[in-house]
């Protein structure tokens, strides 16, 4: 079978019954009664079958490690000898196919140290239920007879955290109460010291909705936010699951719990009699909810994972109701759990019963930390900086796994390492030249080379040792500058090009620092070279001026890696082109500051390398990014002045945006939504619209300083910025870039 | 002796995103130490090697269980 979510997470209920009778429990005191048939205690072949089919399971897909949570009923009531069956048969079946994850959730009140003993022998960490304070505790949590549970608990806590088993605290389980004191149960939950927490809405459907004692929409949001907000003022002491998670999807990232989010669902449940079950909240929403006819002796998992009610958990956005797909916190509460969308009159196709406490839970947790939780990058361009620079480095210790194995290579890595080695002026000038925008051009051709099997490794060492070479002369080193070169020449990145033999002829040369520049020596004879003037045997890399108190920047016509924009780059520009060339630039620099000063000095921050593009200006005349580091930009050649200013703005809009997006995260689920665009025929992803407003937003403002603004131009840009501002992919980051682009257009139009 | 930036014609760029004096330099883990096998690392190449950013290995994410 092909397209299967695999199962990383078994939930094995190795008893049916409970030694509680708590009255918010989904298994007794919901719809399915299913327990009342069940075996009490999870039989030896039910377990010996249960491993072996997860073994299989894990082999055929390839899992690094699986999960087994022992639950039930109250897994403790199966003793302590089937519950070292259950270890020693897991533990015997997974061994060299995949790491084991064993963990056992209980009430704790049979906790003792024999149970405890048996869990550190195998490593079985413990989580357990507790409502909160006493007064929490003790409203659903009592013994058939009413008496309480809370004492109990709190001495099997107090076990599980002493010396010996501390390490086994997995963490505190707790449902929500609205009538219980929010801060009473934080307060209760943190004295317990618990490594992790998690805060659970009572089971619910449209059919038996939620109690909701002031009748109020967003009870349980008011108290979850109450949590969230004593949460902060303890300096967030314990991570707390349904939080942790919000903050991830707001960020960005993946959802944490099945309750929240559009992650897929690899769990399945084994019962007591090896029937094979999907999650078994379902059976709070009718009989035989939670069903898929499966069982362990006939049925490999597979046959579960193909289940259409397993699969429909599986769909991502594609698996929330209508009115979810076009909300704009879908991403964070994934139309939450799924039990608690049924209705009879559908099923799931419907939001969560907790629709409106989760859209207010999630707009709170944002509003109370976007601030905090926006990246750096957007607001510090020297974070942005600095953070593309570690990209770079990352890439090629990513690189480095690769090829590690290729000697050619690996003498290469330590002569990299040597320069970094060699105190702060080794240190600066290795980042120098990893900086080079096109050595992340290289980085990514050569992790692609090597991703796709073709040979690269040569090539790639090559590249190494010139980028070391270029390092030990920028930096004045005294150490080994080794480089080979090809077809009678070799780039020495940020500095130029080197003719060491005739074309056609490939070797090694060595190279070194002199008192006035470098020298290279190829046998018995030495070429002097110097950065500021060629000749016959040495192209260096020519630099513009942008202005009296600007950096210079490299015009970049020599390395073989600038062929990285749409437009091919051109072949080295003569003398003559140079000069007419930074006479354009000049002027071009010149009018950018006058039109749009603000747009003009973003647009010169980071700028290092400029790259001359053959072919005359596109329509529009505007710049060319490509895949490089941040610090380059492609120009037309033939653009005049005009169309250079408007290229050098465009061109530095887009850099910037790519930059963003590489270190932070703008967005998530890229494409799962297409927006109307006010500037294409067909919807857009995101990240395409984000895109055209971030660029359009400065050719406006230079239009207007210039040539007059486009007919209705600042409308088309607002009515796509209204369009971002609900869009559900957009993190906080983005969001926050978008306001920004608001800000900024509302400039433009004063 | 190291290569002043900043000739006034054809010369040297300085392409360096980290100024020279700074301190992140001194804190930052050596190319050689990069470890490329951590949860921060993947989200780092994943945002520019798609084929990288795969589902990772997550904590479970059962409702009824920690």
């Amino acid at each position: 079978m092909t397209g299967l979510i695999a199962f990383r997470e078994i939930v094995l209920k190795v008893h049916s019954r409970c030694d509680l009778a708590c009255d918010h429990c989904y298994v007794y005191e919901h719809a399915d009664q299913s327990w009342r048939a069940r075996p009490k205690v999870i039989s030896p072949e039910v377990i010996s079958r249960t491993a072996s089919r997860l073994a299989e399971h894990a082999r055929d897909h390839a899992l690094p490690s699986v999960t087994v949570i022992l639950h039930g009923g109250e897994p403790l009531l199966a003793g302590t000898a089937r519950l070292r069956l259950v270890c020693e048969e897991f533990s015997r079946a997974l061994t060299g196919i995949a790491a084991l994850d064993l963990r056992i959730h209980t009430n704790g009140l049979q906790l003792s140290t024999r149970y405890l003993d048996l869990f550190a022998e195998f490593g079985v960490r413990v989580g357990i239920s507790l409502d909160g304070d006493r007064a929490a505790n003790d409203r659903h949590r009592r013994f058939a007879d009413g008496r309480t549970s809370h004492p109990l608990v709190l001495a099997a806590v107090a076990l599980l955290r002493s010396a010996p088993y501390r390490h086994l605290y997995q963490g505190l389980l707790c449902t929500v109460d609205v009538a219980n004191d929010p801060v009473a149960v934080l307060d209760a939950l943190v004295e317990l010291e618990p490594p992790r927490v998690d805060f659970l809405l009572p089971h619910a459907t449209w059919e038996t909705p939620p109690v909701r004692p002031d009748g109020a929409p967003d009870a349980y949001a008011r108290w979850l936010l109450r949590i969230f907000d004593h949460w902060e003022r303890l300096g967030r002491p314990v991570p707390v699951r349904l939080f942790e998670s919000l903050l991830s999807t707001l960020r960005g990232g993946p959802s944490l719990t099945e309750s929240l989010g559009l992650a897929p669902t690899d769990l399945v449940v084994v019962e007591t009699d090896g029937t094979l079950e999907q999650v078994d909240s379902l059976k709070s929403a009718f009989e035989g909810a939670a069903a898929t006819g499966f069982n362990v002796f006939d049925h490999a998992f597979d046959r579960v994972a193909a289940h259409p009610g397993v699969r429909a958990r599986q769909l991502g956005l594609a698996g929330v109701s209508d009115s979810c797909r076009r909300c704009p916190v879908v991403r964070s509460c994934g139309g939450g759990l799924y039990t608690h969308r049924y209705r009879d009159r559908n099923g799931f196709d419907n939001p969560s019963v907790y629709c409106t406490d989760l859209r207010e839970l999630v707009d709170g947790v944002e509003g109370r930390t976007a601030p905090r939780e926006t990246a750096r990058q957007l607001s510090d361009p020297a974070e942005l900086a600095r953070s593309q620079e570690e990209l770079t480095r990352i890439l090629l210790a990513r690189l480095n796994a690769d090829l590690a194995g290729d000697p050619g290579w690996a003498h290469a890595w330590e002569l990299v390492a040597a320069v970094e080695r060699a105190g702060p002026a080794g240190a600066d000038a290795l980042d120098a030249v990893l900086d080079h925008p096109f050595t992340r051009t290289w980085v990514l051709a050569a992790l692609d080379a090597a991703r796709d099997g073709r040979p690269g490794a040569a090539e790639a060492a090559r590249r190494l040792t010139a980028l070391a070479a270029a390092a030990v002369l920028r930096g004045g080193l005294d150490l080994p500058a080794e480089v080979a070169y090809r077809d009678g020449e070799v780039y020495l990145p940020t500095l130029g090009l080197l003719r060491l033999g005739e074309p056609g002829t490939q070797g090694r040369a060595s190279l070194h620092v002199t008192d006035d520049g470098y020298a290279a020596r190829d046998g018995r004879s030495e070429h002097r070279f110097g950065p500021a003037a060629g000749d016959a045997r040495w192209q260096p890399v020519r630099t513009w001026s942008p202005g009296p108190d600007a950096a210079p920047v490299a015009l970049e016509d020599l390395d073989p890696y600038r062929n990285c924009f749409p437009r091919p780059p051109r072949l080295r520009l003569g003398a003559g082109e140079t000069e007419e060339w930074r006479g354009r630039l000049d002027r071009a620099w010149a009018l950018l500051h006058k039109a749009v000063p603000g747009f003009a000095r973003a647009a010169a921050a980071g700028l290092t390398t400029l790259t001359p593009l053959a072919g005359g200006p596109r329509a529009g005349g505007w710049g060319e990014a490509g895949r490089h580091g941040p610090g380059a930009l492609g120009v037309p050649y033939a653009a005049g002045v005009r169309e250079t200013a408007l290229a050098l703005l465009t061109g530095r809009r887009r850099t910037r945006l790519r930059a963003l997006a590489e270190v932070t995260d703008l967005y998530a689920l890229d494409g799962q939504w297409q927006h109307p665009s006010p500037w294409r025929s067909r919807p857009v992803p995101v990240s395409r619209l984000l895109a055209d407003v971030h660029e359009r937003v400065a050719v406006e403002a230079y239009r207007r300083a210039t040539a007059g603004p486009e007919p209705g131009g600042s409308d088309r840009i607002h009515e796509a910025l209204d369009r971002l501002s609900t869009a559900a992919e957009l993190t906080v980051t983005g969001k926050r870039l978008v306001a920004e682009l608001r800000y900024e257009l509302k400039a433009v139009d004063a | 002796m190291p290569i002043p930036y900043g000739f006034p014609e054809d010369g040297v760029v300085n392409t360096s995103a980290t100024p020279a004096t700074s301190t992140v330099k001194a804190r930052r883990v050596p190319l050689a130490k990069i470890d490329v096998e951590t949860a921060s690392a993947a989200v780092t190449l994943g945002r520019v090697l798609p084929a990288e950013s795969g589902r990772p290995v997550q904590a479970p994410i059962f409702n009824s269980a920690l």
